[in-house]
């Protein structure tokens, strides 16, 4: 019983102490995201997280993007569930009005391929 | 990464309870953390304070393995990780003189939000909230008068703020004081020159560990407790809370309503197996905070297992975990009071049962009889000599085999 007692209450321990060890091989806190632009009209201006009320925004890959090029990796803390917030505008060289096209997605955390595609007339976000 | 994280997160929901989903901690509660710690801290330093010596001891931790468990929604979405809550506490105290104890206590508590799960080694990401509450102090308690005086601080240290936070300062302190007359209580905690709680309680109710009756009427009065709390831009609040034995001690009914803006905050049937509250099985039903002008029941229990609690929706947790729900709470903890060498647990009424040594005699008229037992002496040694083998047959009934 007293047996019992203690190795019942070391691996309680152990698994407390190795809680975070353990869960970190499985999951990931941080997102390193890279964003393909692979339309064909439309230049990716930056990638924000947009809030749910829509009155503010926090930039996390801030780099033009052309057509069919790819952005530099960024690592940040999000992960869960956020609107992502395109900025584009309908021009090769990123001149023009810039335009936004917003998508709420489930960001998964580890690395991340953002895929920007176009349609005939609209935008479409894929993580790969 | 070898799994995916739906994978894990898949096996884990079906490992851990089909009841469980996940419901999100707002960043609002996690900012409110420190008052409401520091308040639970107070209240569970009287409730040990009732008798004002012996000793306490107390640790825990909530375990929540999962990161989609308890995400945090803040203005930009649901983040996932893990809201988290270590306590600890102690209490010794010591005869000065006759009738004269002095006593120090210490409650820490370290609680927020953070990215990852490690207890040593936080993440401190943009989205976490770090903080330690220390509330300690000195106790002098005269057991003849039955009056006991404790004077101490509160300090609350953040280690980390993010950016999704209200903003908060590194460290605060407080003052607190608590004065314990038999029955009734005060206490009174400050911050700089102006009050911040106060909590006026009359425990009527007789409990025997303190020298009160075992049994009988007076172990049916009830414990009334006031607290009034002065917070942020005078949204002042009285919440009066009612604890009532309804049987022997060992089932409990509590309600707690908020005065100034009236309004039910919780009620709670309690049932202790023995009265030293050892272990605890409770139902709850919470009044769960307005969201958008509706305001509706959360109903949850928590059974208390001596070193493991389990909790789903429980008013405790509601309250003093950041308004969890909607989960299965694992809490692996362990706490006991001592007092002139017998054991209870926080706010029991009689001592444990404990194991006793009792020997019966059976037939107490006649003396046992001594010197029975045989010894051997090497002189008088005997050799036993082997005349002959004999072979016993194994089963003399049945011959022939």
């Amino acid at each position: 019983m007293k047996k019992s007692f203690f190795y019942l209450a070391f691996s309680l321990v152990l698994c407390v102490g190795l809680t975070g060890c353990l869960s970190h091989w499985f999951i990931e806190t941080t997102s390193r995201l890279q964003v393909e632009n692979a339309t064909e009209d439309c230049t990716v201006k930056s990638v924000d997280i947009f809030s749910a009320d829509s009155t503010s925004y926090v930039r996390w890959v801030d780099e033009q993007i052309l057509p069919g090029e790819r952005s530099r990796v960024v690592e940040n803390d999000w992960v869960g569930n956020f609107r992502i917030r395109v900025n584009y505008t309908r021009s090769t060289d990123g001149s023009g009005k810039t335009l936004h096209y917003v998508k709420k997605m489930e960001v998964e955390g580890g690395s991340l391929f953002l895929k920007v595609e176009s349609d005939e007339d609209s935008l479409s976000l894929k993580f790969r | 990464m070898v799994f995916k994280k739906s994978f894990y997160t898949s096996v884990l929901t079906l490992a851990l309870a089909t009841l469980s989903w996940a419901d999100p901690v707002t960043t609002e509660d996690i900012s409110a953390g420190g008052a409401i710690t520091r308040d639970r801290q107070l209240k569970e330093i009287g409730e040990i304070l009732r008798g004002g010596r012996g000793a306490y001891f107390d640790i825990g931790m909530y375990y929540t393995p999962a990161p989609d468990q308890l995400p945090l929604k803040s203005v930009y979405g649901e983040h996932e990780g893990f809201a988290f809550r270590q306590h600890a506490a102690a209490f010794v105290s010591g005869r000065l003189a006759e009738h004269l104890h002095l006593g120090g206590l210490i409650w820490v508590d370290r609680s927020g939000w953070d990215g990852e799960d490690f207890v040593i080694y936080p993440s401190y990401n943009s989205f976490s909230l770090l903080r330690s509450d220390f509330t300690w102090g000195g106790v002098l308690t005269n057991s003849e008068a039955d009056f006991s005086l404790a004077v101490g601080m509160h300090q609350q240290n953040v280690e980390h703020v993010g950016k999704v936070y209200e903003a908060e300062e590194d460290s605060l302190t407080f003052l607190w004081t608590h004065a314990r007359w038999g029955f009734a209580s005060a206490q009174v905690s400050l911050y700089q020159d102006h009050w911040r709680s106060m909590r006026f309680s009359l425990d009527l109710e007789s409990r025997e560990i303190y020298g009160g009756k075992s049994s009988g009427w007076q172990t049916y009065l009830p414990n009334v407790s006031v607290g009034l709390y002065n917070k942020k831009e005078d949204k002042d609040s009285i919440s009066l809370t009612w604890e009532q034995n309804l049987y022997r001690q060992r089932l409990y009914g509590e309600v707690s309503f908020d005065l100034i803006e009236p309004g039910f905050n919780y009620a709670a049937i309690k049932y202790y197996p023995d009265p030293s509250r050892m272990l605890g099985f409770e139902a709850t039903c919470t009044r769960r905070r307005q969201l958008g002008g509706a305001s509706d029941l959360l109903w949850g229990g928590a059974v208390d297992l001596m070193f493991i609690r389990f909790a789903y929706n429980a008013a405790y947790d509601y309250r003093n975990f950041f308004g969890a729900k909607g989960t299965v709470l694992a809490e692996i903890k362990f706490s006991l009071a001592s007092l002139d060498g017998l054991l209870f647990g926080r706010g029991g009424t009689k001592a444990a049962p404990m194991e006793k040594n009792t020997k019966t005699v059976k037939n107490k008229d006649q003396a046992p009889e001594e010197n029975k037992t045989i010894q051997l002496r090497p002189e008088e040694e005997k050799v036993i000599e082997a005349k002959g083998i004999r072979y016993e047959r194994k089963n003399p009934s049945r011959n022939g085999r």
